[in-house]
């Protein structure tokens, strides 16, 4: 399902002392079945924009359309956007209240009043596209769970009410490295099992860089860049100048050039073509070979 | 929604009043409270309503902000009214059945109605104006001759100063969790009073393990800078009286005289709805 952002502006604490304007006048479209990254300094407003994707902020102006329905209009079914647009917080198991993973999951499905062989099927399902087993884990206090085990319960929460749009708000802050690649694998699995549109925050370029179609740059309320992951990762000195990076494999060619070691070139690329740390190997590895450092064929099966 | 509520934050600014020292606030808050009670009639009330209006105004805070840290009470405040008209005797005005709304009761009413609002606006410009440190300095300050009797005022300063400090983190932490159930289909704005009950569930029980966790670090980050209760603790800004204080001391000392000569009748001033 599209999502088509349309001049929207919003304001918190309007005509205080403290008022902040959080976005500004930000238009962009999200393709059916794309798989959007949004980054951007802290602040720079990527948690409310994401919050008015399902209607949980309401704009001070602009339009916001969910499919065909503009949901800033009044008398949309908020129950049927919240279906539509499945939101993933920062931190989402700070949501879990329930006495089982399982009770808890079922809260969405629930709130949609299916009915209850539908909601343990979909308890069952979303259990299991998350990776945690409904019979082991699902009997469980969500109190018991480890941090990891614990964000892909609150993220189950969410698909069992089968949104048809994924964002997910910084889904890896604050979790150790075996668990950071386990969420990505099992964001990928969600996306190629319920073929949802999906959007994710992050401040990893790595992970953007390696999994998005496409890259929305924020920066002080407004769309900076939003272009492909290359487009977007090829203007790294604006990157630095709003206080973000490069993917480290990029990063590392463009040092590697500026000591004089232009490897994309030497291969017949460019930097700017090289997003993930397996690209930069390969060229790093061909461009080996070309000069015959070392021979044709060798270390091709480390990789 | 949630943040609607005002009562007990900081309103930031660099007001005259913003700058005065926490404890010319704290007296004034408690000198406010205890005056009060004195008013017998509406003249009573017009200087309080006047006197709020000037400090209000030095402040720098806009009406409408004060005025909707009133939404919480509004329950409370019409409960109050609507007895009052009912429980007095007096003249008849309107009668209902067996129950009958009197003269003194709808002046009562009024009365009550105007001491809740004025009790509410005026204590609440205390937080308003103070950062929660200046006002547990200023808290500790005062308290500090109870605290040669053994009173543990440095404690209980902290304790006000914490609690205080962590109505805006926990009013944004329901928020987010409110949100984060909402994104799951929760409801908690129809329904009966049971369902509205219930609903409150998914909210209720992560603040709490939230409240919990906050509590944790914040105790691991006091240890760490190696807080040990008050004694011998110096400041990082000395409390100094500056010439402001003293004329808003002057400022308390002459408002509770006026108050309560207008209010013992002492001067013939005329009474306005005498009680
Ligand atoms: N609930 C809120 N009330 C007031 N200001 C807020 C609130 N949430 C965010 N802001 C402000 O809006 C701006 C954007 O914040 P946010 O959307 O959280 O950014 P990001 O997610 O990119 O870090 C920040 O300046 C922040 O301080
Ligand atoms: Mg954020």
């Amino acid at each position: 399902m599209r999502v088509k952002i349309e001049n929207l502006t919003h304001i918190y604490n309007q005509g205080q002392a403290n008022e902040t304007a959080a976005l500004d006048d930000v238009t962009l479209t999200i393709e059916d079945g794309e798989f959007a990254g949004l980054i951007g300094h802290t602040g720079s407003g990527k948690s409310t924009l994401v919050q008015h994707l399902n209607a949980l902020l309401k704009p001070h102006s602009g339009k916001i359309f969910i499919g065909d329905t503009d949901i800033t209009e009044k008398g949309v079914s908020l129950m049927d956007i919240r279906k539509k647009v499945g939101l993933v917080f920062q931190y989402p198991e700070h949501q879990l209240f329930e006495a089982t993973v399982e009770e808890d999951v079922a809260f969405g499905p629930k709130n949609l009043g299916l009915s209850e062989e539908e909601i343990a099927q979909r308890v069952d399902e979303a259990l299991r596209l998350v990776g945690l087993d409904p019979e082991v884990h699902g009997k469980r206090s969500p109190f018991e769970l480890s941090g990891g085990q614990k964000r892909r319960a609150a993220v189950a929460g969410v698909i069992a009410m089968k949104p048809e749009i994924l964002i997910l708000d910084e889904p890896t802050a604050g979790l150790d490295p075996g668990a950071h690649q386990e969420i990505l694998e099992m964001i990928q699995h969600i996306r190629k099992e319920q073929k949802c549109t999906t959007l994710l925050v992050s401040h990893n370029m790595d992970d953007i860089a390696r999994l998005c179609d496409r890259v929305i740059v924020m920066n002080k309320g407004k769309v900076a860049l939003n272009g492909t992951p290359a487009e977007v990762f090829s203007q790294d000195d604006f990157l630095k100048s709003i206080g973000l990076g490069l993917p480290a494999a990029k990063e590392l060619l463009y040092i590697m050039k500026n000591k004089g070691i232009d490897v994309a070139s030497r291969v017949g690329g460019a930097v700017a073509d090289v997003l993930t740390d397996q690209q930069a190997a390969d060229v790093i590895f061909e461009m080996l070979q070309k000069s015959g450092k070392i021979s044709a064929g060798t270390g091709m099966e480390e990789k | 929604m949630i943040r609607d509520i005002t009562f007990g934050q900081y309103y930031p600014g660099d007001s005259v009043i913003h700058r005065l020292d926490a404890r010319v606030k704290i007296l004034w808050t408690l000198m406010y409270l205890v005056m009060i009670f004195f008013v017998k009639d509406f003249i009573g009330y017009g200087i309080f309503i006047v006197a709020l209006a000037g400090i209000i105004k030095a402040a720098k805070i806009p009406f409408r902000y004060i005025a909707r840290g009133m939404k919480p009470i509004m329950f409370i405040l019409i409960l109050t009214f609507i007895l009052n008209m009912f429980l007095h005797d007096g003249k008849v005005l309107v009668q209902l059945g067996p129950l009958e709304i009197t003269d003194v009761g709808v002046q009562t009413a009024v009365f009550i109605a105007f001491r809740l609002i004025l009790l509410i606006f005026g204590t609440s410009l205390l937080t308003y104006t103070t950062k929660p440190m200046q006002l547990t300095d200023g808290l500790e300050k005062l308290m500090s001759p109870l605290a040669k009797l053994g009173f543990p005022a440095n404690e209980v300063a902290m304790m006000i100063s914490i609690a205080l400090r962590f109505i805006p983190t926990l009013l944004d932490e329901t928020d987010k969790i409110m949100k984060a159930q909402q994104a799951r289909g929760a409801d908690f704005e129809t329904g009966n009073v049971i369902k509205r009950i219930t609903s409150m569930i998914p909210l209720i029980i992560p603040l709490f393990v939230s409240s919990f966790r906050i509590a944790q670090d914040l105790a691991m980050a006091m240890e760490a800078r190696c807080y040990r209760g008050g004694t011998g603790r110096t400041r990082l800004h000395p409390m100094k009286y500056k010439k402001a204080d003293y004329v808003a001391y002057t400022f308390i000392v002459v408002f509770a005289a006026v108050i309560v000569v207008q209010s013992r009748g002492i001067l013939p001033l005329p009474m306005l709805w005498p009680r």
